[in-house]
């Protein structure tokens, strides 16, 4: 089932499917330059104190991004 | 001579190659058309002599913000004959993807595995030949806290020189953004396999520490208390040389200059000039000196402790409402203390926009430098209640500082939010070396650039006061603030705020030097003149300082709209506050009444026309 970053939990693993069409072209070539391209598999790690931003863990370190914005990323868990 | 240009993602200890090289000489200029630092420093080793130019920390070469745009166009320009291509050897992956695109362009590079002390601590292994021969550019490991690393690094540059440089030809198959990201990683994913064995993961230590520090219940106590040390270390600890500057200046460049020209029998006008001009240019300029490095030395121990990135990690959600970063804190939490540093603060902020937004709000929050006023007037004229009369000034600040930015988010930058991408870094423990070597670095820059207007500006208004003109300028436009209760009489108080354009905390003596009238007859013993007075002192132009440091960050053109704007807005809230509370003039209330949205209204429409060129 393919759902968005925004729905994990801490500790959910989950792999990059695909983008959503009406992305930025800049966030997405910025989200591709930080590794997060089709099949990178990524953990979320941690929450932010007020429950935003998120922290995920992909390619061997660690990236935060806000909620909302990472909703274009549909995962696969 | 040769140029070496150093590139590489943020957090890959970049700057410790950089300083390590120059030996932590650098001169600073900037990046033509951005406000973006240009480092540029010397390696000198032996026989070895080049120059060297620092490019931002950068991810890719996407032109997405001004650091990529200036790397990308830096490199094109065919000025640097060699990159070097720093890596943080514990993210070899993430970091290789920079490197892939340099490699793309055809740039001769010399790969730099920093931090390779690190990478064996946490048992990661690298074949260095073979990871050499499937990446296809010359790579070397080094550590900065290892002493040989310069002079390796150095032979290596030779080396390259003499062997007259192949460099990768390395031609991605795909122009789709998608797949070529994709290609690249794959390449890098190869790289990887064939030569790099996976350690332990360096987050263990780490999460350790942010279990507590960044735990739901804790986090936001903890930023809370980190921020007030900021604030509290900043400003007293500097606070309290602030008089030895200023006495020791004074001093030498007032006093000194004066008496040495007076001995030689120099004519009067040039000792004015050179003395309560210039000098006292200097002097002012001086008292913000300990403020300032304080301020760059403890944001860069936040910074290289690891830290900055939570806080901004902590507070996103809170500054979002106002359309900024969480970072964007930092600046108005200074902004109580003295807009200067605030205002250089904002350039920590990766957007222009939010810098534009920042260095419109800081100046709303009360700095140190208005406190003392509000103090003398709110005990003067209300002695009961002297402590709520500040409180409500500081307060009225805030709720305009947070209005102009919700204006200015609404309308003029509408959606406009940049995406929050982040990475937060291990904690470290900080080296005071290099975080005092950057303070200084930063403190140079504001002396050169923010001097250039400070000082001048302060030496036309020394003179103007040393000439007596002062009086003539308080009796012309004291006029204009007749219908906040200021009677033409009283065309002290109109000095008074002229002055405060040096300095606000001069409004108070330049007031008591003027007159030996006491303050309530001044002001007509009207309370409601008095705290429409402090309003105005709250809002109107910020010192020349904070002008001079905000032209630096955004330009002319947008400084002379915030000041513009936040001096009709306070002119517009006096006369309110004035002839609603006592005054009963319905011309001023309507002519308030009515400036008031148009001033708003033109900021935006100003805004948003120029507001195209900054996205």
């Amino acid at each position: 089932m393919s759902q968005s970053i925004s729905s994990l939990k801490p500790g959910d693993k989950a792999v990059v499917e695909r983008y959503a069409p009406d992305v930025g072209r800049d966030y997405k070539l910025k989200l591709l330059a930080l590794g997060l391209t089709k099949g990178t598999e990524f953990t979320v790690v941690k929450v932010s104190p007020l429950g935003d931003p998120i922290e995920i863990e992909l390619r061997g370190y660690r990236l935060s991004l806000r909620r909302h914005e990472a909703e274009v990323i549909s995962c696969s868990q | 001579m040769l140029t070496i240009a150093v590139a590489g993602n943020p957090n890959t200890g970049k700057s410790t190659i950089f300083n390590l090289l120059s030996n932590g000489h650098a001169k600073v200029g900037n990046w033509p058309g951005v406000t973006v630092d240009k480092k540029i420093g010397e390696v000198k080793h032996k026989t070895f002599n080049a120059k060297l130019v620092d490019l931002p920390g950068i991810y890719a070469l996407d032109a997405w913000s001004e650091d990529e745009r200036v790397a990308r166009d830096y490199l094109q320009s065919g000025e640097p004959d060699l990159l070097i291509n720093v890596l943080d050897c514990t993210n070899l992956e993430r970091n290789l993807y920079l490197t892939t695109i340099f490699q793309e362009m055809g740039v001769k590079m010399l790969v730099v595995l920093n931090m390779i002390d690190v990478a064996e601590k946490n048992k990661i292994i690298i074949d260095l030949k073979k990871f050499e021969n499937e990446l296809g550019s010359p790579v070397i490991a080094v550590s900065a806290l290892r002493s040989n690393s310069k002079e390796r690094i150095i032979n290596k540059i030779m080396e390259l020189q003499n062997a007259n440089g192949k460099t990768a030809n390395i031609c991605p198959n795909s122009t789709d953004d998608e797949l070529l990201a994709e290609w690249r990683y794959k390449r890098i994913e190869n790289v990887m396999a064939a030569s790099v064995k996976k350690g332990i993961s360096p987050y263990v230590q780490n999460d350790k520490i942010d279990k507590i520090i960044m735990s739901k219940y804790f986090g936001l106590p903890i930023f809370l208390l980190v921020m007030y040390l900021l604030f509290f270390l900043t400003i007293e600890l500097g606070g309290l040389f602030i008089d030895y500057f200023d006495m020791a200046f004074g001093a030498v460049f007032v006093d000194g200059v004066r008496y040495v020209l007076e001995s030689i029998k120099m004519p009067e006008i040039i000792i004015a000039i050179l003395s309560d001009g210039v000098g006292s240019g200097i002097q002012a300029l001086s008292t913000f000196l300990p403020i300032i490095f304080l301020l760059f030395f403890f944001m860069g121990l936040l910074e290289s402790s690891g830290y900055m990135a939570r806080a901004a990690f902590v507070m996103d959600r809170i500054m979002r409402v106002m359309g900024l970063p969480g970072k964007a804190f930092i600046p108005m939490l200074i902004g109580f203390g003295c807009s200067v540093p605030a205002i250089m603060a904002t350039r920590n902020l990766e957007n222009k926009r939010d810098r534009i937004l920042s260095v419109f709000m800081v100046p709303f929050m009360s700095c140190g430098a208005r406190l003392p006023v509000y103090i003398l007037f709110a005990t003067v004229f209300f002695p009961e209640n002297a402590d709520v009369m500040v409180f409500a000034l500081y307060l009225t600040g805030i709720v305009l500082a947070i209005a102009t930015g919700l204006l200015l988010k609404g309308i003029v930058y509408r959606g406009s939010l940049a995406p929050f991408i982040m990475e937060l870094p291990l904690y470290h423990r900080p080296s005071i070396k290099a975080v005092t070597l950057n303070a200084l670095f930063r403190l140079k820059a504001f002396i050169k650039k923010v001097g250039k207007l400070l000082v001048p500006i302060i030496a036309i208004l020394g003179l103007l006061n040393s000439a007596g003109l002062l009086e003539i300028i308080g009796k012309a436009i004291v006029h204009v603030f007749a219908p906040m209760g200021v009677s033409s009489n009283n065309w002290q108080a109109a000095v008074a705020l002229f002055s405060g354009l040096f300095a606000k905390e001069t409004i108070i003596g330049a007031f008591s030097s003027l007159t030996s009238t006491p303050m309530q007859e001044a002001f007509n013993n009207s309370s409601a003149a008095a705290f429409a007075f402090l309003l105005f002192v709250l809002l109107y132009v910020p010192c020349v300082a904070a002008v001079s440091a905000a032209a630096r960050e955004v330009g002319f053109a947008l400084v002379i709209l915030q000041a513009l704007y936040s001096t009709i807005l306070g002119w517009c809230l006096a006369v309110l506050f004035y002839q609603i509370a006592e005054g009963n003039s319905l011309p001023s209330i309507v002519t308030a009444a009515v400036l008031l949205p148009v001033t708003v209204l033109g900021v935006v429409l100003y805004a948003r026309k120029s507001g195209r060129f900054w996205s």
